[in-house]
Parts: structure tokens; C-alpha cells; sequence
């Protein structure tokens, strides 16, 4: 590469002077150092300034590494390409571009430009920024594409192919689709299905999570209302997440707030319609006696068939009467002078009967067997005391009366114990026992007077509603009402007995507790309903934002939303359908409530 | 007086920004008591699209000053107002954040705006206080007259230094060549002096060079070099060199601290745009996320 240099510059005496020299080298270095291949005593040009690649074909690149910008055609770049006839002005100098001459391959033309002012403030120092290396434009590039790439690209890619987007959730420092988390799940969906799986509760981009992501592990939760009796639109439009909000912090996966319940009932007849008979609810708008209505018991009612029908009655109402059809004085059982244990010796207390389940709110059913018996024994023959009737079926009773009597009078050691002790005893009858008939006429005959006795007087008869035909036949002369206690007076709302088993006001505990609720000792009858009503909770409880003197209690104290024997809260295969793309019902609705 | 920007219009944006604040701490207050605060309220989300669009209009900022046939506003009120609620921005999006964080797309984008609003104070910072230490600096004259005197100087004494021994014309002129002023970032912004010059101690034909800050080897030399003159002419010029040096001196000192403090008042900027499009970018990301995953 043959270059011709024609630098024409002023001597010292201001006489012009021409210079020519030939470069070999692929690189024409321009600077003021005195080893670059064109010298140029500026202060506008750095020690070396300009790099000057000639192409074949006469043409010139250009780089400049100093401080001062060239300027060619008026325009000043650091970069660029020369044709021959182009000039290239660096301080006080042009470098022009000449036509090829024979022998070389390029030629430049060096020539000093005239300029009014001797000294300029022209520098070849950098001395401002934005003249070294930093940019604004290229880390602000780097930086849009590295956030959407990182952020959005590589998580997309992850949603669209799942094998890598496993992959990427498995590394932490990798970007999954977990850097669109808003914050991490409550702990109960830690779980070994859910896992780092965003898609198992977010199935499609742009949809909100649909009820299909819980229904797969949540499918058996129950209605907030009966269906045939009630018809509430917005319910039905709801979804899960609405109430169960996610990724909260701190965690608050189930809703507590008042406004939970009462925005909805505090005016049911906005929202709701009943379908069949029963009324909507009350409204309900706190906790307080004139915002919560009356409790109602679920008390049984025995039907004329012989079912047992629940019905809800207002504590206040008169017919608050439990019909369970058993004899029980509680005030007779609680009087330490006249009823005390068989076993210790000691008066009878709430737990000598009743035991808390295991739910903290209900007792175990009582029976006979666990409950009575230990004082209210079956025997009914003072030779036999070991000898019991059985218990809850009428004609077994009469059979096994029968049975007991015919064998002994057909035993002769038996029948002549009798005899010998002859003696008549308070409340038997002396024909029963010097019967001279056969086995089976006497024995019938002491069974009769054993069951009259029994169904009438003393036995049976103590706890049980007895009625008697006397024109039946034996077997068929009594019945015994069926019995059954209520065993869950409020089914739709909880009550935890253990966290008030000591009120904090009164001090008290165990036996005094339970009585401070429930009037036991002055109860004489069955029939009383020993269960108290919204005043007594009133004693303690009130609205979460009442008096400090009261322990707050939200509607969720004591109610549930998802209440039992009411089907389910969502048909999985309906929400399966809207998941996989069956949203045109949706649509035509016209909403998506939240 | 001049009216600063913090002043404009009798600080007409502060009273805005404190409205804006009292209002969005009053909206994330009224948030339900049951569930935690969260940007998915209906609270959070105003919040949020306040936020949103701040980040947007504060964006603009760039775009408004370049845009000089605009009428919507003058540029120092929208500066006046672009640091009062980029200030303002950082409570809101806290608040709409509700104190939440995580190692995610949307802690990103507040760690991102923390930075951009950060560097923001900078600036604020050294265009509130520079401009005058740089008025000092210049006592009156403007970086072109001083370096335009510099060059001056630097013809002179070229040419002075040609009527000199060689051993001093060499000394000289290396001094000339090797002055380093500005550079790179660093040396701009430390403003420390990495002048060279041939050491005047060696013989002549090796040339090592050595540290030259503030021409204090120069001036050694030049004014060791004095009493050894042989001749009254040659002390003459030598006398008139050592002036041109220290006058040199004083001049390199005062662009060099100009091209500090410029630097620093522009420096910030390198930062603040950048991570300016790196937050618009993890907006748009952010806003995406909350609605891909819904």
C-alpha cells in the first residue's frame, strides 16, 4: 500500500513549503508525538489523534482516538470513510483526499487552514464526560433488554414449555415464572402437588386463578346455602379466590372481617331469593342486641311416624321446650344431700355425665349404659341381682321377664326357696310367690306383675314416657317412647367449651363455669332447654370494635361460611369446563365479579 | 436573586407533592383492617396507578427539555415539579409496595426507582451547589478563555523554549506534550494531575520520564536553571519561561477543577437515565406479571 503524503505547511518565516513522502503502512497514525506517521503541531490535536486506513480504491477510513472530533462536510464524527475529493478538518489543519496518482495507490493532501485568531480554545484533551467512554444510550439499552429478557422473555418461554420452565424454577438463580410472584403462599399450600408449580392454581395467561386450581385438591367444600331453598346470584359467579386471597403478606388465606358476613346480611333481600319455604335469614349487622338477631335452638320434634324433624325456635319463643321424651331432674341429681356416686361416694358434678368431645364444642351422646346405669340398675329380682333386663327394646324386656320367671318356677330348688322364705316383701304381692300352678302359669303370671310394676311404678317408668293398653296382649300392652337428645342446639354456628371453661371476669372453673351458662341446679325438668342465648354471650362478647372492657368476637368466632348438609360450594366438572375454555357463558353474562 | 428550582413559583410543586403524599397515606390508612395492606386492594392499585403514571411523566422530563418549540410549561417549572414528585414517588410506591419485598419482578422495579430517585437527589444535590463553586472557579471567565489562555501560554513558551539549550528545549516541550488534563472518567472526576515530563536530571539521549504534577519538575528545573545561564539572555528568557509556567500552573489547576465539578454536576446523569429506561422496562414488566398470573 503506497501512500503519498503532500504536507504543506509555513516555515518558520511564513514562506509556504511542500513536503512529499511515501507510506507503506496499512495505518496512517496522525498525532503531535513525534512517532506518528503525520506530525502535527496543534494544541487541537492529541499525541496521536487520528488513525487513517487507505483502501485499494483511493478511498480513506478514518478513526478518531483524541479528544476533538474531526469534522468532515461540516458534520463532526469520530468515524467515518473518505472518497478522493473529501476533506477531513482537524484543527488548524485539512486533510484533503486526492485523486490517485500514477505509482501510489492513495494520496492525502495536507494543508493549513487559515484562521483569523492565532490561539483558539481548541484542546485535544478530553475534558468533558461525554467525551470518554461512558454512554447513556448503550447501558440503557443493555439494561431494557436485559429486564425484559430476564423478566418477562425467559419466563414466557418457561410457560410455553414446560420441561424448561421445570428447569428453571429448580435453579433459584435462574428466572422462572416466580419472579412474577407477589409475594409467597401461605404455608398450607406448601405442599408437595403445589410445590414451585405457579400453573397449579394459575392455569391460563390473563385469567384470573379459576376455581379448577382449588377444586382439584378442595373439591369436597361445602355451600354457604342450600341451593333449593335459597337463590343467590352472586355467589354463584364468585370465585374461590376472591374470599381466599394469595401470596399476602403476612399469609391471611381465610377472610375474618366483619365485613365477610355482613355486607351480605345485613340486607339478605338484596341479594337473595327464597325458593322454598323457609324465610331468608334476619339481617345481621354486628354483634350486639340490636344488630345480631335472637339465637335460634335446633330442637327435634318426634313426627307422628316416628322420625325426628328438626326445628329451629327463637330463644324466646314459647315453645322452647325440649321434647326428648326422657325424665331427667337435673336440680334432683346435683343436690349433693339427696344424689351422690355409687363408685365414690362423692355428689354428682356436669362431667360425672357429660364429656367433652373431642371437638371442644359438642358432648358425647349419653346413653344409658355410660350415664345411668352405674345407679339406675336393671335388676329387678332380689334372688337374681345379677340378673339385668335388657335395656331399649320393649319386647325383649317382656321376653326375658317371662323367660326368668317360668325357669324358676320350674325349677323345684328354686320354686321351694320360695316357698320357704314365704315371707311377704313391701311392694310384692304374696300371690305371685305362693303360686301353686304349674311353671308356665305361675311364671307368666310373676312376669305380668314384674312388668306391670316395672312399666308403671318403679322400674322403666322412672326415665321413660310409658303407655299402656290393657286390652293388648302381654307383649303388646306397653310402649315406651323412642328418646333422643339434642345433640347440637346451634348447628350453623361453633362454640368452643374448653377457651370458657374459665371466665376471666368471675374467676371461675370446672363445675362453677359450666353453671354460670347453664342453669342445671334449678332445673326440675327435661323439658327445660338449659342452653343460653345471645344475652349471655352479650355478658362478655362484643362487636371487634367495642369497649375494651369486652373480648372482640368476629362473625367468624362463631360461624362458618361453608356450612355442612348444604352440598357443594362449586360442581368441579362445571369449573373443569370453564377452565378449559367453556367460558362463553361467562361471557354472554357479560361479568366477572370479584 | 436568582430563583432557584426548589423555589419556582414559590415552591408551587412542594405544596402539590405534600397534597399527593397526605392523600396517598390516607387512601393506604383506609385499607381493611382484616387483610394486610397490598398493592391488590383497591386502595393498592390507586396507589399503584398513581405511581405508574408519575413514572411515566417524570420520564418525559428528558423528552420536554429537548423540546424547545414546546409551550407546555417552561422547562424549569417541569424540572421544579419533576423533583418534588420523584420525590413524592418514593412514598407512594412504598406504600403501594405495603412494605412488601421479595426476590421478585416487583422489588426489582422498587429497588430500581429507589436508584433512579437516589441518583435524582445527587443531581438535585450538585446543581444546587456546584454552579456556584464553579463560578469561583472561573472567577469570571469562561472555560473557553481559560483555555484559550493555556494555549496561548503553550505557543509561547514553544517558541521561547527554542532560543534555550537543548537539554531545556527538550525539557520543555515534553512538559508541553506529556500536561495531562481531563482523560478518562476517573481522572476527570478526581481531578488529579497525571502530568509527565523527561527527566530533567538525566543525560541527554535517555529519556525516562517522570511525575509532574502541578509543572512543579518544570518549574525546578526552569528556575534551577537560572543561575547556571552563561548567558545574560538566555537567564532573560528563562526568567519569562518560569513566569509562563507558573501563570500555567495556575491556569491548569483552574480547568482542572472546572472539569471536576462539570463532571461531577453531569456524572449522575449517567445513572439516572439508564436506570430510568431500566425502570419503565420493569414497569411494564411489573404491570404484565400482576395480569399474566392473575
Amino acid at each position: 500500500m503506497q501512500t503519498l503524503i503532500r504536507h504543506i505547511h509555513k516555515d518558520r518565516k511564513g514562506r509556504e513549503a511542500l513536503d512529499e513522502r511515501v507510506i507503506g503502512e496499512s495505518v496512517i497514525t496522525v498525532g503531535h508525538g513525534g512517532d506518528q506517521s503525520i506530525q502535527l503541531r496543534d494544541p487541537a490535536v492529541a499525541r496521536r489523534h487520528l488513525e487513517l486506513r487507505p483502501s485499494p480504491d483511493g478511498r480513506f477510513r478514518y478513526r478518531a482516538v483524541g479528544g476533538a472530533e474531526p469534522v468532515s462536510g461540516g458534520k463532526a464524527s469520530s468515524r467515518g470513510i473518505l472518497e478522493p475529493g473529501d476533506r477531513l478538518e482537524l484543527g488548524e489543519q485539512a486533510i484533503a483526499v486526492g485523486e490517485p496518482e500514477a505509482g501510489f495507490d492513495a494520496v492525502l493532501e495536507i494543508v493549513t487552514v487559515e484562521r483569523e485568531e492565532q490561539v483558539g480554545a481548541a484542546t485535544h484533551h478530553r475534558i468533558s464526560l461525554a467525551q470518554t467512554r461512558l454512554s447513556m444510550r448503550r447501558p440503557s439499552w443493555i439494561l431494557l433488554v436485559a429486564v425484559l429478557l430476564l423478566f418477562l422473555g425467559v419466563p414466557l418461554a418457561g410457560y410455553f414449555w414446560p420441561d424448561l420452565g421445570d428447569e428453571l424454577r429448580e435453579n433459584p438463580l435462574l428466572p422462572s415464572d416466580h419472579v412474577w410472584s407477589s409475594g409467597p403462599l401461605a404455608s398450607v399450600h406448601h405442599t408437595p402437588e403445589i410445590g414451585l408449580d405457579c400453573q397449579a392454581c394459575h392455569l391460563n395467561l390473563f385469567e384470573r386463578a379459576p376455581d379448577r386450581g382449588c377444586l382439584d385438591c378442595h373439591a369436597a367444600v361445602s355451600a354457604h346455602v342450600d341451593r333449593a331453598q335459597v337463590s343467590v346470584p352472586m355467589l354463584e359467579t364468585m370465585r374461590c379466590a376472591s374470599c381466599h386471597r394469595e401470596h399476602l403478606e403476612p399469609a391471611r388465606l381465610v377472610r375474618d372481617d366483619a365485613g365477610l358476613c355482613v355486607d351480605c346480611h345485613r340486607a339478605p333481600g338484596e341479594l337473595a331469593v327464597a325458593l322454598g319455604e323457609q324465610p331468608l335469614p334476619d339481617p345481621v349487622s354486628g354483634f350486639s342486641q340490636a344488630s345480631h338477631p335472637e339465637f335460634r335452638l335446633a330442637l327435634l320434634r318426634l313426627e307422628p311416624a316416628g322420625d325426628w324433624r328438626m326445628e329451629r325456635v327463637p330463644q324466646s319463643n314459647s315453645r322452647v321446650v325440649e321434647t326428648s321424651n326422657l325424665k331427667f331432674p337435673h336440680d334432683l341429681h346435683l343436690d349433693p344431700t339427696k344424689v351422690e356416686s355409687l363408685s365414690t361416694g362423692e355428689p354428682l358434678d356436669c362431667a360425672s355425665c357429660h364429656a367433652l368431645g373431642e371437638d371442644g364444642e359438642h358432648f358425647e351422646t349419653l346413653s344409658m349404659e355410660a350415664a345411668c346405669q352405674d345407679c339406675h340398675s336393671l335388676s329387678f329380682d332380689d334372688d337374681f341381682p345379677r340378673k339385668q333386663l335388657p335395656h331399649g327394646d320393649v319386647e325383649s324386656v317382656l321376653v326375658a321377664l317371662e323367660e326368668h320367671y317360668i325357669r324358676k318356677y320350674a325349677d323345684p330348688d328354686l320354686r321351694g326357696g320360695m316357698r320357704e322364705r314365704g315371707r311377704r316383701r313391701p311392694g310384692r304381692s304374696e300371690s305371685a310367690e305362693s303360686c301353686e300352678g304349674t311353671a308356665l302359669e305361675c311364671g307368666r303370671r310373676q312376669a305380668l306383675q314384674e312388668a306391670m310394676n316395672q312399666f308403671s311404678r318403679s322400674g322403666c317408668v322412672t326415665c321413660h314416657e310409658v303407655s299402656a293398653d290393657a286390652s293388648r296382649p302381654y307383649l303388646e300392652r306397653w310402649s315406651v317412647q323412642p328418646v333422643r337428645l339434642v345433640d347440637d342446639w346451634y348447628p350453623y354456628s361453633g362454640f368452643d367449651h374448653e377457651v370458657h371453661l374459665t371466665r376471666s371476669r368471675t374467676r371461675m372453673d370446672g363445675e362453677a363455669a359450666c353453671g354460670s351458662c347453664h342453669a342445671a341446679k334449678d332445673s326440675s325438668t327435661s323439658e327445660d332447654v338449659l342452653i343460653p342465648g345471645l344475652d349471655n354471650c352479650l355478658q362478655c362478647h362484643g362487636p371487634s370494635d367495642a369497649h375494651e372492657t369486652t373480648v372482640a368476637l368476629s362473625c367468624r368466632g362463631c360461624h362458618d361460611f361453608h356450612l355442612p348438609f348444604r352440598g357443594a360450594m362449586k360442581d368441579p366438572d362445571a369449573a373443569r369446563d370453564a377452565a378449559l375454555g367453556g367460558t362463553v357463558s361467562q361471557i354472554e353474562r357479560g361479568t366477572d365479579h370479584d | 436573586m436568582h430563583q432557584n428550582l426548589l423555589q419556582y413559583r414559590r415552591s408551587r410543586y412542594l405544596w402539590v407533592a405534600v397534597a399527593l403524599l397526605v392523600a396517598s397515606i390516607v387512601l393506604y390508612l383506609t385499607q381493611d383492617g382484616d387483610l394486610p395492606p397490598n398493592g391488590g386492594s383497591w386502595q393498592g392499585y390507586t396507589l399503584g396507578i398513581v405511581g405508574a403514571l408519575l413514572i411515566v411523566w417524570l420520564s418525559l422530563l428528558g423528552i420536554r427539555k429537548r423540546s424547545y418549540r414546546s409551550t407546555m410549561g417552561t422547562v424549569e417549572g417541569w424540572t421544579s415539579a419533576h423533583v418534588y414528585l420523584g420525590a413524592g414517588l418514593l412514598v407512594i410506591a412504598t406504600l403501594h409496595s405495603a412494605f412488601q419485598f421479595g426476590f421478585n419482578v416487583h422489588t426489582l422495579l422498587y429497588v430500581l426507582m429507589v436508584g433512579v430517585i437516589l441518583s435524582g437527589f445527587f443531581g438535585l444535590f450538585v446543581y444546587m451547589s456546584y454552579p456556584r463553586r464553579l463560578a469561583r472557579v472561573r472567577s469570571g471567565r469562561r472555560r473557553k478563555d481559560w483555555l484559550t489562555e493555556l494555549n496561548g501560554i503553550d505557543v509561547r513558551i514553544h517558541d521561547l523554549a527554542k532560543r534555550c539549550s537543548a537539554r531545556t528545549l527538550a525539557v520543555v516541550e515534553s512538559a508541553l506534550d506529556r500536561t495531562r488534563l481531563g482523560g478518562g472518567v476517573f481522572a476527570q472526576l478526581t481531578g488529579r494531575d497525571r502530568s509527565l515530563v523527561a527527566d530533567p536530571d538525566r543525560d541527554r539521549g535517555e529519556s525516562k520520564l517522570v511525575a509532574n504534577p502541578d509543572q512543579e519538575v518544570v518549574i525546578d528545573h526552569l528556575s534551577a536553571s537560572i543561575p547556571r545561564a552563561r548567558k545574560r539572555e538566555e537567564a532573560l528568557v528563562l526568567q519569562e519561561l518560569l513566569g509562563l509556567f507558573g501563570r500555567r500552573r495556575t491556569v491548569l489547576r483552574r480547568l482542572r477543577q472546572d472539569i471536576r465539578l462539570q463532571g461531577w454536576m453531569w456524572i449522575w446523569l449517567f445513572f439516572h437515565v439508564p436506570l430510568t429506561v431500566a425502570v419503565l422496562a420493569a414497569l411494564v414488566v411489573h404491570v404484565l406479571a400482576v395480569f399474566v398470573y392473575w
